[in-house]
C-alpha cells in the first residue's frame, strides 16, 4: 500500500465519522449519539438492512451501512413525513439506499473536492441475519452511531487491484 | 404562479422526498408527474406538458444522460428546463451535464430554499398559472 493510499484511508475514516453524524442529524433529522458494536447485541436485533454502495474511481471503495428495521422505519418517517403503519421492506430498503447514497456523495466531496470523478451507480440493499455479517463487522474500518436511539453501522472497505 | 413538474428518479422514496422538498420551498404545484427512468419520462412528455423536469443520473433502462440527449433533440421538449439532482458533484460530471444543456445542478442533500431559489431563477416569468 502506498503512502498516498494510507493517507487516503486515514482521511476517509476520519471524515466518515463527521459525515455520518451530519447525514443522520441534518438530513435524516435524527438525534445522534456515538455507539459501539454492543449496541446491536444489547437490543437483541436479529435482522438488519444492509446497504452497499460500490464507489469506483481513483480508489475503489465500498460503503456499507447496516441498521435494524426500527432505524429504517424512523428514517422513512423523517424523510417522507408520513406515519404509515405498514411500510414495505422495499420502501425501507429505498430509504437505506438513499441514505447510503447521500453519505457517499458527501464523503467523496469532503475527501476529493470536485476534482475526482466517482461512479456511485452500483447500490444494493438486502435484509440479512445479524449472524451472517459478524465476520465483516470485525474486519472493516468502521463507526457506530445511534440515530433516535437505534444503532447504525457505517463501514468503508477499500479494494486493491 | 403554479407549476407542472416531472420527477424522473428510479427511487420512489426520492421522488416523494423531492415532492415534499418542493412543497417546503414554497412553490405552488398544479401537477406532479413521476417517472422511474428516462424512457418513462420521455413517454410521459409525449402526453403531458411540464414547466420543469427534475432528473436523476443513475437509473436503469435509460439513464439521465441519455434522457437529456433525446430531450434536447426533440423540437417540442428541447426548451424545457431541467434540474439535475444528484450525489455526484465532480467538476467533470458537471461539465458533461452542461454540454447536454441542463439548466441547473443541485447536489444532494437538497435544501428547500436552494431548490426554491433555483426553480424561481429558471422559471421567472415562464410558468403557466
Amino acid at each position: 500500500m502506498s503512502k498516498e493510499d494510507v493517507k487516503f484511508r486515514e482521511d476517509a475514516c476520519a471524515i466518515l465519522s463527521s459525515v455520518a453524524d451530519d447525514v443522520l442529524g441534518q438530513w435524516a433529522m435524527m438525534l445522534t449519539e456515538s455507539a459501539t458494536q454492543d449496541s446491536f447485541s444489547q437490543m437483541s436485533i436479529e435482522q438488519l438492512f444492509e446497504a452497499n454502495l460500490y464507489l469506483k474511481g481513483p480508489h475503489c471503495l465500498t460503503l456499507k451501512v447496516l441498521a435494524p428495521r426500527e432505524f429504517a422505519t424512523i428514517l422513512h418517517q423523517n424523510l417522507i413525513g408520513d406515519s404509515e403503519v405498514d411500510i414495505s421492506d422495499e420502501e425501507l430498503m429505498d430509504c437505506m439506499k438513499e441514505m447510503t447514497n447521500v453519505t457517499a456523495g458527501k464523503l467523496i466531496s469532503e475527501i476529493c473536492g470536485e476534482t475526482e470523478v466517482y461512479d456511485l451507480s452500483n447500490i444494493t440493499c438486502t435484509l440479512c441475519n445479524i449472524t451472517d455479517i459478524n465476520a465483516s463487522l470485525q474486519t472493516a474500518a468502521s463507526i457506530y452511531l445511534l440515530g433516535d436511539d437505534f444503532p447504525v453501522h457505517f463501514l468503508i472497505t477499500e479494494e486493491h487491484s | 404562479m403554479s407549476y407542472r413538474v416531472l420527477l424522473v428518479d428510479d427511487s420512489s422514496i426520492v421522488r416523494k422526498m423531492l415532492q415534499k422538498t418542493l412543497k417546503l420551498s414554497g412553490l405552488e404545484l398544479s401537477a406532479v408527474f413521476e417517472a422511474s427512468n428516462g424512457k418513462e419520462g420521455l413517454d410521459l412528455l409525449h402526453k403531458e406538458w411540464v414547466d420543469i423536469i427534475f432528473l436523476d443520473i443513475n437509473m436503469p433502462v435509460m439513464n439521465g444522460m441519455e434522457f437529456m440527449r433525446i430531450l434536447r433533440e426533440n423540437e417540442l421538449s428541447k426548451g424545457t428546463p431541467v434540474i439535475v439532482v444528484s450525489t455526484e458533484g465532480s467538476k467533470e460530471r458537471k461539465e458533461e451535464l452542461e454540454k447536454l444543456q441542463i439548466n441547473a445542478f443541485i447536489q444532494k442533500p437538497v435544501a428547500p430554499e436552494v431548490l426554491g431559489q433555483t426553480v424561481q431563477g429558471i422559471l421567472q416569468g415562464g410558468a403557466h398559472e
